[in-house]
């Protein structure tokens, strides 16, 4: 096998933590993330390689400018590709793991800016369900007996994502 | 301005005490690793958000573009924010070494 494939890995390790350290498992086993595209949020695809020592940092950056790329880069640093406005940067090491985030306030700012949009994200979709419900027992609206599995599932997906920026918010380096 | 002054860490004010001459990002790494006899080793995310604060605060400004990085120098204000800074720094020393 020289591919595999990782369905919705940033939502099963949310946090820019998990991700790395599951990429970097990965490496260690010898698989990693091809050319990331716009669906590799949903289906990541790993290639076979030599397994190695590799550290990937995930910073949630949405708009990234060249001199963003050049200060990673020239510090060393692979460009992996975006998953869902997460820049994925990769190095390999010898010795001391690296760190692009090297001091506890950026380390902290970077969770709070993955911290808004999960939040963001989260509260209007746990609203949405919120409405739903209430106008399935109000009786109003079309199809108004299917709010149970349409408030139940916009619940799923807000409630994990609330639950993110909790942990976020809570974490303190 | 207030907070980012009572926040201010050691990374900003070495990066600060850096951009006293136009320094890109990488420059400003560099610069700081040799002044600090390699204690104070910045990452790339590090002064990537921390230049990005600064610049909002308006102590430094960016002067040019070149080759994809962006130059930058402190201002004004970032020169006095910086006095100020190495004079609590001062201070707490002698009060630490009781010369105060």
């Amino acid at each position: 096998m020289t591919r595999k494939t990782a369905w919705f890995a940033p939502f099963f390790h949310p946090t820019p933590e998990r991700l790395e350290i599951w990429l970097e498992a990965q490496a260690a086993q010898g698989w990693k993330p091809g050319a990331l595209d716009d669906m590799s949020a949903m289906r990541l695809h790993l290639n076979s390689a030599p397994a190695s020592t590799v550290r990937f940092v995930v910073d949630p950056q949405q708009h990234v400018d060249a001199d963003y790329r050049a200060t990673y880069e020239d510090a060393g640093w692979h460009y992996v590709g975006e998953l869902s406005s997460l820049q994925v940067w990769s190095r390999r090491y010898k010795g001391a793991r690296p760190e692009a985030f090297t001091d506890r306030s950026s380390r902290r700012a970077r969770d709070r800016r993955l911290a808004w949009v999960t939040g963001a994200l989260g509260t209007l979709v746990v609203l949405g369900a919120a409405a739903r419900a209430a106008l399935g027992l109000a009786g109003t609206g079309a199809s108004a007996e299917d709010w149970p599995l349409e408030a139940g599932l916009l619940a799923l997906i807000g409630l994990p994502l609330l639950a993110v920026t909790v942990a976020l918010v809570r974490n303190r380096p | 301005m207030a907070d980012l002054k009572e926040e201010l860490s050691e990374t900003m004010y070495c990066i600060l005490l850096s951009l006293r001459a136009e320094r890109h990002g990488y420059g400003i790494i560099l610069h700081v690793a040799e002044f600090t006899a390699g204690a104070v080793q910045l990452g790339a995310g590090t002064i990537y958000t921390s230049l990005k604060k600064l610049e909002r605060a308006g102590w430094i400004n960016r002067t040019r573009t070149e080759n994809r990085r962006h130059y930058y120098v402190l201002t004004q204000r970032g020169v006095r924010a910086l006095d100020e800074q190495t004079s609590r720094i001062e201070r707490l020393h002698a009060y630490g070494r009781g010369t105060a």
